[in-house]
């Protein structure tokens, strides 16, 4: 009799673990059916553990109702593997994306930091996966008169139809000015360019001219460019080379001085900017008071 | 409206196509799609009429000259023009400095999550995964400024995105979809395929799902 009683409390225990075993895997499911996860084996090992000391029905019939459950997770889990499924973690997605920009998050991922580049770099990145990039029109001065009221735009069309007239006188004109203006990029003022850049390498065949001296007119932001200019006309037609000394600074000399050297011509693209405040920058380094190509007028 | 008037011009409507083709590069500075009636207020205004024939030539130019076509989207009173990059992009197109490369690299992120997502996100889920970038919605962000502003507003009013807000939910909870310009600008297969390198994975179709669904994508836009 005691030995009954003890059992049907056993027996009662049991049956309320199996219960707690099933509540538990259906709320873990999730969790469960993911690939990297043990707790479907070990929720099969407890109820293995209980079934040991089943003795009656009812025990085994929740036994039966968690391998159901069990089996059912198993297989999904099992589909999971073969296929070499991924599960898409937004969390997982975006930290990659950190990495992509060149940024860290820290251990207690409190603190993220993207380099000031970092979403440059991803929208670069990102380019090519868009099927269609279109891009805008930035007028130089601005909207155009289409989009004024009308009123502009009759006046702008009454305009155009006397300028059409006079089209036939003003076309000369314009052309004899255009001439004129075309001196500075004309082949003359690149030879110019030359001549001053043989003219001081000659005065000190050792070594060659640093650039910026070269370039930089301290008095004239506009003919700095000019001279940058020139010169890579010159760099294109070979006769003039640019490269790095061993300060890392670049420096320009002429092509074929040396009768020594016939190391055969690198062409490498180079594209060289220089803002105001660069320009400013390099007068101050350097201490530039004077230019080394002068301008002609 | 006279016979006479009715008589179209050729002359005028040439003028006319030419304003519309510039008032169409224009207008794709702000990537809002322009509809028949800003189309009309700002160039056709006495041509309205015109505005089939018009559109037709305006598309051959754009198409010949720039390499975009003229797309409608939208339907009934949401209808409105798109332009489209016909050519087929190169590496040329990565390699150039696009003035709204950190903006795009964004909206790249945000139609990710949500397509991966499943093609839809709420916006407790959608904020929460952005705070992995270190963007909070509520506070300025050092390179987007406002961007609650930036994703809520801008990219719904260019119509990259579209914001649902979901019924009968106390507070307010709101669904976070495509919209119908980011079909035509890219795809669900190409994010599977950024998203895929980016992981490092051997093929699109580890993604299981989405591959599906980014294939019934393709076989219905050919």
């Amino acid at each position: 009799l005691v030995s009954s009683f003890v059992n049907r409390a056993r027996q009662l225990q049991l049956r309320q673990n199996y219960r707690k075993l099933i509540d538990e895997t259906q709320l873990n499911k999730e969790e469960l059916v993911k690939p990297d996860s043990n707790g479907l084996m070990e929720n099969i090992a407890k109820a293995h553990q209980l079934f040991k000391d089943v003795n009656e029905t009812r025990g085994a019939a929740l036994d039966s109702k968690f391998m159901t459950l069990a089996v059912t997770l198993g297989a999904q889990k099992t589909n999971l593997l073969q296929t070499d499924l991924v599960a898409f973690q937004p969390d997982e997605f975006i930290a990659k994306l950190v990495t992509c920009m060149g940024g860290t998050v820290s251990e207690d991922k409190d603190e993220i930091d993207i380099p000031e580049n970092g979403w440059n770099v991803l929208g670069q990145k990102t380019a090519t996966y868009f099927t269609s990039l279109t891009p805008a029109l930035h007028p130089l001065l601005g909207a155009f008169e289409a989009i004024e009221t009308g009123k502009t735009n009759r006046q702008a069309t009454q305009r155009n139809k006397q300028k059409e007239t006079s089209t036939k006188v003003q076309l000369p004109k314009e052309l004899t000015n255009y001439k004129d203006d075309k001196k500075e990029a004309t082949p003359e003022e690149i030879e110019r360019v030359l001549h001053i850049i043989n003219t001081f390498y000659k005065d000190d065949p050792a070594s060659p001219i640093d650039y910026f001296e070269l370039v930089v007119n301290p008095e004239s932001y506009g003919h700095t460019i000019e001279n940058i200019f020139h010169l890579a006309f010159l760099v294109k037609d070979g006769l003039v080379k640019i490269f790095l000394n061993e300060n890392g600074l670049p420096v320009v000399e002429p092509v074929n001085v040396r009768p020594d050297d016939i190391s055969p011509r690198k062409k490498v693209q180079v594209i060289v900017s220089l803002s105001m405040d660069e320009w400013y920058a390099i007068i101050d380094a350097y201490q530039l008071k004077d230019s080394l190509i002068k301008i002609l007028f | 409206m006279s016979s006479s008037q009715r008589n179209f011009d050729k002359a005028e409507i040439d003028r006319k196509v030419n304003d519309v083709v510039h008032l169409m590069l224009i207008w794709e500075q702000r990537k809002i799609p322009i509809k028949r009636a800003d189309i009309n207020k700002h160039v056709l205004k006495e041509y309205r009429h015109a505005f089939n024939d018009v559109m037709k030539i305006t598309d051959k130019k754009l198409q010949k000259v720039f390499g975009l076509k003229l797309l409608e989207i939208g339907e009934g009173g949401k209808r409105a023009y798109i332009l489209v990059n016909m050519l087929e992009h190169s590496e040329t197109q990565q390699m150039m400095n696009w003035n709204d490369n950190p903006k795009r690299g964004l909206l790249f992120t945000v139609l990710s999550l949500i397509f991966m997502s499943g093609n839809s996100m709420t916006d407790g889920t959608f904020w929460n995964a952005l705070k992995g970038l270190g963007i909070e919605k509520d506070k300025p962000h050092p390179e987007f400024g406002d961007v609650k502003k930036l994703i809520t507003q801008e990219f719904v009013r260019q119509w990259y995105l579209e914001i649902v807000k979901l019924p009968n939910c106390d507070p307010p909870q709101y669904e976070y979809k495509w919209g119908l310009r980011a079909y035509h600008e890219t795809s669900k297969m190409k994010i599977l395929e950024f998203v895929t390198s980016l992981y490092d994975k051997s093929s699109v179709m580890v993604w299981k799902s989405q591959y599906q669904d980014a294939l019934e994508e393709q076989r219905k836009t050919i």
